[in-house]
């Protein structure tokens, strides 16, 4: 049998097959040109197979894509994606796998991602079960890529490893290198400016994830939409609890942020004048951030921290949102939707629709923000 | 139902009793206002009461908001539900003349709960999201006193019994409701069920806090009726009293004051249960005297509890946490301690 050996780095083919070290150490030996692929995700790979043209190799997904809103015809991953609305869904995650599913899918690869929510005790045990019976019990090759911020890690390499392992499962590494200079590229854009912030010029920023009515969750400094809050942004996160929890209007008021970030849990988040038009949060009008009109959205470009290729968008909102002189030459609005073309190979009226129909943005061309 | 033994056995004093619990709501109730997360000197506090009440000159715009918007209608409405929590186990306990019997046990909060948990996930409301949820709850208890009787007679080892499979049953929907909520509405649907008076308004107050106020008062007006159910059902009848329809209004009124407390702030266990054997060992048996003093005991402790959920940590405790940590220990205590009668 010819053995060649893949110039890429960790990559062996051999005939119909090569073999790939994953994001846990362990060589796995897949088709050399997957055709029938499983996800298990909550959204980050769904973005990664269209910006890397491979969505039709897609024949199942699980986890949490379609879980969130109400109106999946508002999802990214499905407007990215349209196609995988008819997909099976193998769930996982937070539910058990449904592993005969899978199995009449007929995979020859599943693609897992792990983050922070699979990693939490509630879920783990039941996560590493599931790939037992994936890989053990239906003999498929499994590759385990990670999310964002893993394990702590407030640096996006996991994302950069897992979007350079996906070029390499589909042969696409041009492509993923490319999505990587560029989302490096924006990153680097946000962190130049703000590290030049020294401690006592902070922004006092509550990261909130308003829902119907309060207490609502307040994230703290290492949990979604807040993880690069004091690394990237530079900005103070004023909620500074160990663990993310519900606060109520009483401590939102004695915190007294000079900057709300309405997180992407934010069921009413996506239109930051929210608590100026809607009385079930009127008591909050005397806080500075509500006062002075310095209340900012990410609508629903993250999941539970699980920032994807969303990344570099939320953190030039977050920051222009602490930092507004900072960042006065950058509409984040016209520098998003360029950042989406860019990435998804999108023209201007896709971009502009996905952004502000569907990942709910809107509010930047109201605020010409 | 057993006599337990009585503190203040005079009549007159227990009325005596029943305005001191009255006016030591109050002071609990002015105490708890003046705790919170955000710092008001207790001065300040009452200055903002006073000043809604006609005397003073306004004080700051954030003390107005804390005190008057955020804590005083919490901890009104905090009063309400114990009140309405306690005063039904008082009224469950009387009719089904069993100590252990209240609505939690027999199913009926479960029931509100997936009441109200349908309307919140579908939009299925019949009238209101109270109504919905009453109407489940009488499904509920119909459901338990039915399992359990046999031959007419209801006994307490059945009561139980069924009690447990009607829980089960309900908390199979509520698991069922949870599996196929989305993630967003699951997250509110878990904190609602485990209760909590975080988004207590005034307009909270108003409606659902006066139809509890009247639902309390007419319920303690109906004490003496519990009182000749006491002596047994025979004997009431030949007392003239109309047994079934008597029993179906208080159990009605018992089951639309847990229901409405349900729908508004989510399941708070132990209320109905432990309260009314508290006021029992205080003021006795009388149920003229020990459903006022149920609700005043059952509204106290309520405040206590909620205060405790706002302040102790940083972030919201549900309430159910603590009203469990509480009411657990104590039924075991209770039990223990009158095993005889309980087990016999």
């Amino acid at each position: 049998m010819l053995l060649l050996i893949g110039g890429m780095c960790g990559t062996i083919v051999v005939a119909d097959t090569k073999t790939i070290t994953d994001m846990r150490g362990k060589n796995v030996t897949i088709p050399a040109n997957p055709e029938r692929v499983a996800i298990m995700n909550a959204g980050f790979l769904a973005q990664l197979t269209r910006a890397l043209g491979v969505s039709d190799k897609i024949k199942a997904t699980g986890g949490l894509l379609f879980d969130w809103e109400d109106n999946e015809d508002q999802n990214e991953y499905i407007y990215l994606n349209p196609d995988f609305m008819n997909l099976p869904n193998i769930y996982g995650w937070q539910d058990p796998l449904n592993a005969e599913t899978l199995a009449f899918t007929n995979p020859d690869l599943v693609i897992w991602e792990d983050t922070e929510y699979t990693q939490g005790a509630k879920y783990k045990e039941q996560n590493n079960k599931d790939i037992d019976t994936i890989e053990n019990t239906l003999k498929v090759p499994l590759v385990l890529v990670k999310g964002t911020g893993l394990y702590g890690n407030k640096d996006n390499q996991a994302t950069y490893d897992t979007i350079t392992l996906m070029g390499e499962i589909f042969n696409t590494q041009e492509k993923a290198a490319e999505i990587n200079a560029e989302m490096q590229k924006r990153i680097a854009e946000v962190e130049e400016r703000t590290k030049k912030i020294t401690p006592d010029k902070q922004a006092k920023v509550l990261f909130l994830g308003l829902t119907d009515e309060l207490p609502s969750p307040a994230w703290e400094n290492n949990y979604g939409d807040a993880k690069f809050s004091d690394n990237i942004l530079n900005v103070k996160n004023v909620y500074t609890d160990t663990n993310t929890r519900k606060i109520s209007a009483e401590h939102i008021i004695k915190l007294n942020p000079e900057v709300i970030i309405l997180t992407s849990y934010s069921k009413k988040g996506l239109n930051p004048d929210i608590f100026k038009e809607d009385d079930t949060f009127k008591e909050l009008r005397n806080v500075d951030a509500i006062k002075n009109d310095r209340v900012y959205s990410v609508g629903d470009m993250t999941w539970i921290g699980d920032y994807g290729l969303d990344t570099p968008m939320i953190l030039m909102t977050e920051a222009k949102g602490a930092y507004p002189d900072l960042f006065g030459d950058i509409n984040v609005r016209d520098w998003s939707i360029d950042y989406l073309k860019k990435i998804y190979g999108m023209n201007d009226d896709e971009a502009t629709t996905l952004y502000d129909d569907i990942i709910g943005m809107s509010w930047t061309k109201k605020k010409n923000f | 139902m057993a006599q337990k033994s009585t503190l203040f056995p005079d009549r007159r004093k227990k009325r005596l009793l029943i305005a001191t619990f009255f006016v030591i709501l109050i002071i609990t109730m002015m105490i708890t206002i003046t705790a919170g997360v955000y710092p008001i000197t207790v001065n300040d506090v009452y200055l903002t009461v006073f000043q809604h009440l006609g005397f003073g000159n306004p004080l700051g715009m954030t003390n107005d908001i804390v005190v008057w918007e955020i804590r005083i209608p919490r901890v009104i409405l905090a009063a309400l539900v114990g009140a309405a929590l306690a005063i039904s186990g008082a009224v469950f306990q009387g009719v089904f003349r069993n100590p252990l019997v209240e609505p939690y046990i027999m199913g009926v909060s479960s029931g509100a709960a997936v009441g109200a948990g349908i309307a919140i996930m579908f939009g299925f409301i019949v009238i209101s999201l109270q109504c919905t949820a009453f109407l489940f709850g009488v499904f509920a208890a119909v459901l338990a006193y039915s399992f359990a009787t046999i031959r007419r007679e209801t006994p307490l080892v059945n009561l139980i019994l069924a009690g447990i499979v009607v829980n089960a049953m309900f908390d199979a929907g509520l698991a069922i409701l949870k599996t196929i909520a989305p993630y967003g509405k699951l997250q509110d649907l878990v904190f609602w069920l485990m209760g909590g008076f975080g988004g207590t308004k005034w307009g909270d107050v108003s409606s659902v806090g006066v139809q509890i106020f009247i639902g309390v008062v007419i319920t303690s007006l109906l004490g003496w009726q519990l009182n000749l159910l006491a002596v047994g059902e025979e004997d009431a009848r030949s007392l003239g009293l109309h047994v079934q329809r008597v029993k179906a209004i208080l159990l009605g009124l018992a089951i639309y004051l847990t229901s409405i407390s349900v729908a508004t702030v989510g399941i708070i266990a132990w209320v109905g249960l432990i309260m009314p054997h508290i006021s029992r060992m205080i003021v006795g048996p009388d149920h003229r005297i020990l459903l006022p003093a149920s609700a005043l005991i059952g509204a106290i402790f309520l405040v206590l509890c909620d205060t405790l959920a706002r302040t102790v940590m940083t972030a919201e405790i549900p309430i159910s946490i603590i009203t469990s940590a509480i009411g657990g220990p104590y039924l075991l205590y209770l039990i223990r301690k009158n095993r005889s009668f309980y087990f016999r």
